[in-house]
């Protein structure tokens, strides 16, 4: 097991210097001059060659490479060309907000989503059962910026039930848009996956003996085969984590959510380099983190998973 | 056993939403005080901002949203009034010698900085000239991230020397030998005096750029490179705290050392919260849900929903005020005049009197936009410069198409297919610009347009990579020079493979350059105004660009906002705003 974190831990490494390496190239390709963004229309050649030697932009590309990796190994990012605030403490500060979407949307999902799978699959190919179905799939085919635009203009500006756009410190209400917006694809997946699962438990021999036996219907469908159909929600709940802590780029931006989202769109809007680099390597760290906890939880729990 | 869905999950599902509502702060629960002269006292203002602030560090102080927060934290030594005439602020009065080089401040002896832990037992001290020096030096400095050193370095005696041996000791990775920037001099604790290397008249205006506010010593020591994000200063609110991209707040200084005509202390309002709401559209939103108490800019797509042909609100939103005001701002497609197709000043002029701006303000900006450009770049509502002696171009299809033909193109036959560059954002840029191609056709022009992000859109620019492109100029300060400069020769640089910022045209008069550098050195403001009247007629006669509009700024206001003015140069002021609910 050791060896099997161990050589997890080593891709990792390898993918976050893939990432970095990736991210500070296409920094340098895209075209523009973070100097001259900076110092506005009026700025003379002498002045925003002075800004690009102070931000260090006039070092060959290696050096700057070289210089960031060097950096981001103790922890030091930069700071951010647009704001001045030091990249990896803003950062730190942004995340709470992100986590608290992705988490809040994460749990929403998956009680919904289990919740509404068991009753599908107690009553197979009813009405119900495929009302619920027809809505995990526009659950799932709808693209959730959309889906977040249309929710601001009904329950925002039509209905005003719910502010469009803000953070929790003004009151629990601001997180009830996004998290929806953020919660009905994973919502509709988690739904879909329990339905299937539950069906092809609640066929099983046990289940049929439990009822056979007499056992209260309840305890059949919690006990017995929820607990068995689990499983590969679980893995799918996992995975959502990290999707959800990596992927709130557009919700944040359309309910002006002051998360990692927010500030990477707003990053690369500046051309703010080192802030676009932050945000990607930080997300990429924790898309890599969740992975590698899941991963060895998996192999913990499931004897199946090959070690090797 | 019946499991019954609907009655399941339904219930939880609604009990779960509603568990949220009422968890929200109603914006808006203001305890307002009367004060004299019917005035009310106290609630927070809400506003909005829909870009983010770069920092509060006057020294890195070049964008606009930074500079209206700051505007509430932090004084300067003159500051504009809604008329953009100069008035005291810091500075009770202020003498400029006859030759235009010695500026001498009579500082007021009453005013404290905010109290904050940074002064001994917390408490604001008292502003004094030393202060001025500081704070004026270390804009200087590039070592602060200064953004705004080449506004001063140029004219200010020993600036130049001290900027320099700070570059200079950067390249050499060694401690900088500085000494004292001469032209800034403290004459005792109420008197402050500059002298300048040349005489520039419009260096009084370098007083209310955001780079001039004044911050104390103490609290630079004590945050270091945090200062930008724990402001100290004279203003008449205080910082409490900001969350990028979400909010920022501000509580009233009662120690402020202004006082209205009634002799009520200001500022009026117990505290200011900005918001920052980038999407204009969601900021309307807000502003009708009364989130929000102000709404700059209009959408386009609902400009019409919102505003009639007479320029008053339709019915749907008369209950909500509405501000405009023509923008110090001119909007217009530059040209490359060193290019073998725009070197003709003739195919520049022809393209000037081709395109109709009245239809293009009335069929595409609907109304939005002020006037068009037909005076030139100076917009007339500049202060003391009268722009309307100056002959530019109105719509005359004839004359552009004679011009065409002189310059050996009749009917644009052999004129080569020109590509207009415009930057993506920025509202109509691509609708104005499909309506220029249209005109354009009617000389024989072909026109393709290309759009491109703006960061790359300035570089191919200011690299002469685009011989036809879009551009705007909003005014730092509200002297002509701000905007002939983007006409003067020796802004162009010698080699023509190097950049060219600022004239990006490539612009070259001497005889423009002459009067203006005259323009620039005489303290006289109606000779100064005069001499930018005639270079500016010279430039505008060689048509280095082609003149659109002059921007109009519209702002939506709930009805219980008072004074709380919009000038031509969007300046934020909240000193003597109050809340009437």
């Amino acid at each position: 097991m050791a060896t099997y974190i161990l050589r997890k831990l080593l891709y990792s490494i390898l993918i976050l210097i893939g990432v970095i390496t990736v991210t500070f190239s296409l920094m340098y390709v895209i075209p523009g001059d973070p100097a001259r963004l900076m110092l506005g229309q009026r700025a003379d050649i002498a002045s925003i060659d002075a800004v690009r030697k102070q931000l260090g932009l006039d070092d060959p590309l290696y050096v700057q490479y070289g210089r960031f990796m060097v950096k981001a190994v103790q922890g030091d990012l930069g700071r951010s060309y647009s704001s001045n605030r030091d990249v990896l403490k803003t950062i730190i500060e942004t995340f709470p907000a992100t986590a608290l979407l992705a988490f809040s949307a994460l749990v929403l999902s998956s009680i919904l989503g289990i919740l509404i799978g068991v009753i599908s699959s107690v009553k197979p190919y009813t009405f119900a059962d495929n009302a619920s179905m027809l809505l995990a799939l526009f659950g799932i085919s709808f693209p959730p910026f959309a889906l977040g635009l249309i929710m601001a203009l009904v329950f925002g500006a039509w209905l005003k039930w719910f502010p469009i756009s803000g953070y929790v410190n003004n009151g629990m209400i601001y997180l009830v848009l996004p998290m929806l917006t953020l919660a009905l694809r994973p919502l509709s997946i988690i739904a879909r996956l329990t339905r299937s699962s539950m069906l092809d438990v609640l066929g099983q021999d046990y289940v049929r003996t439990a009822r056979a036996k007499g056992v209260n219907e309840w305890k059949v469908i919690i006990r017995h085969a929820l607990r068995n159909a689990l499983n590969p929600v679980i893995t799918t709940i996992s995975a959502w984590l990290a999707a959800l802590l990596g992927g709130t780029f557009f919700i944040e931006y359309i309910f002006n959510w002051p998360g990692i989202g927010l500030l990477a769109i707003n990053s690369i809007l500046s051309l703010d380099f080192p802030m676009i680099q932050g945000t990607v390597l930080f997300t990429a760290v924790i898309f890599i983190i969740v992975n590698v906890i899941v991963d060895v939880v998996y192999a913990f729990l499931d004897p199946k998973v090959k070690l090797t | 056993m019946k499991i019954k869905f609907m009655t399941t999950l339904t219930p939880l599902i609604i009990i779960f939403l509603i568990s949220f509502i009422g968890c929200g702060k109603k914006s808006g629960d203001d305890n307002l005080v009367e004060l004299k002269g019917g005035i009310k006292g106290g609630g927070i203002m809400i506003t909005n901002e829909n870009e983010n602030i770069r920092g509060l560090d006057p020294v890195g102080m070049n964008d606009v949203v930074s500079h209206h927060v700051s505007h509430q934290l932090y004084d300067l030594l003159i500051d504009l009034d809604t008329n953009l005439q100069l008035k005291p602020m810091l500075a009770k009065k202020w003498e400029i010698t006859p030759d235009g080089l010695t500026y001498t401040f009579h500082l007021r002896n009453d005013v404290l900085f905010h109290d904050n832990p940074c002064f001994p037992g917390g408490k604001g001290r008292k502003f004094v000239a030393e202060d001025v020096k500081y704070s004026f030096t270390r804009v200087l400095d590039t070592r602060t991230g200064s953004l705004g050193f080449d506004f001063y370095k140029n004219y200010v005696e020993g600036a130049k020397e001290f900027n320099d041996e700070i570059t200079k000791s950067l390249n050499e990775s060694r401690e900088p030998k500085l000494k004292d920037v001469s032209g800034y001099k403290v004459i005792d604790d109420t008197t402050f005096q500059i002298r300048l290397t040349k005489p520039f008249a419009p260096f009084i205006y370098y007083m209310c750029l955001g780079f001039a506010y004044i911050v104390p010593k103490e609290a630079v020591d004590k945050y270091g490179k945090d200062f930008f994000q724990n402001p100290v200063g004279t203003g008449p609110f205080v910082f409490e705290n900001w969350t990028p991209d979400l909010e920022l707040n501000m509580k009233r200084n009662p120690n402020y050392w202004d006082k209205d005509v009634h002799g009520n202390s200001i500022p009026y309002l117990s505290g200011v919260k900005f918001r920052f709401v980038k999407d204009l559209s969601q900021q309307l939103l807000e502003f009708r849900n009364g989130n929000i108490y102000d709404s700059y800019r209009i959408p386009n797509e609902l400009f019409k929903t919102i505003v009639t042909e007479e320029k008053t609100l339709t019915p749907e939103y008369s209950k909500f005020v509405v501000q405009r005001k023509t923008a110090l701002a001119t909007q217009y497609y530059g040209f490359l005049v060193t290019s073998k197709t725009f070197s003709d000043v003739r195919v520049r002029q022809a393209f000037n009197y081709a395109v109709d701006r009245d239809k293009i303000l009335k069929y595409v900006m609907q109304g939005s936009a002020s006037d068009p450009a037909i005076y030139g770049l100076v917009p007339p509502v500049t202060p003391n410069y009268n722009a309307k002696r100056i002959k530019g171009y109105s719509f005359d299809l004839q004359k552009a198409k004679q011009l065409m033909s002189d310059a050996g193109y009749p009917g644009g036959e052999g004129f080569p297919e020109v590509t207009l560059n415009i930057n993506e954002g920025g509202g109509r840029n691509t609708q104005i610009a499909e309506a220029v191609q249209d005109m354009l056709k009617e000389i024989g022009v072909t026109v393709k347009l290309q759009l491109l992000q703006f960061a790359q859109h300035l570089d191919n620019i200011d690299a002469g990579r685009t011989d036809f492109y879009r551009l705007g100029w909003n005014a730092d300060y509200p002297d002509p020079e701000t905007f002939l400069n983007l006409f003067y020769g020796k802004n162009v640089p010698a080699n023509p493979k190097d950049k060219s910022p600022i004239n990006s045209f490539r612009y070259k008069n001497p005889k423009f350059d002459e009067l203006f550098e005259k323009a620039i050195a005489t303290t006289d403001i109606k000779e100064r105004n005069k001499l930018y009247e005639e270079a500016e007629q010279l430039a505008v006669n060689d048509a280095p660009m082609l003149f659109l509009y002059y921007d109009e700024d519209w702002r939506l206001v709930q009805s219980f906002v008072r004074d709380y003015a919009l000038d031509p140069m969007h300046r934020v002021n909240m000193r003597f705003t109050w809340l009437d609910k």
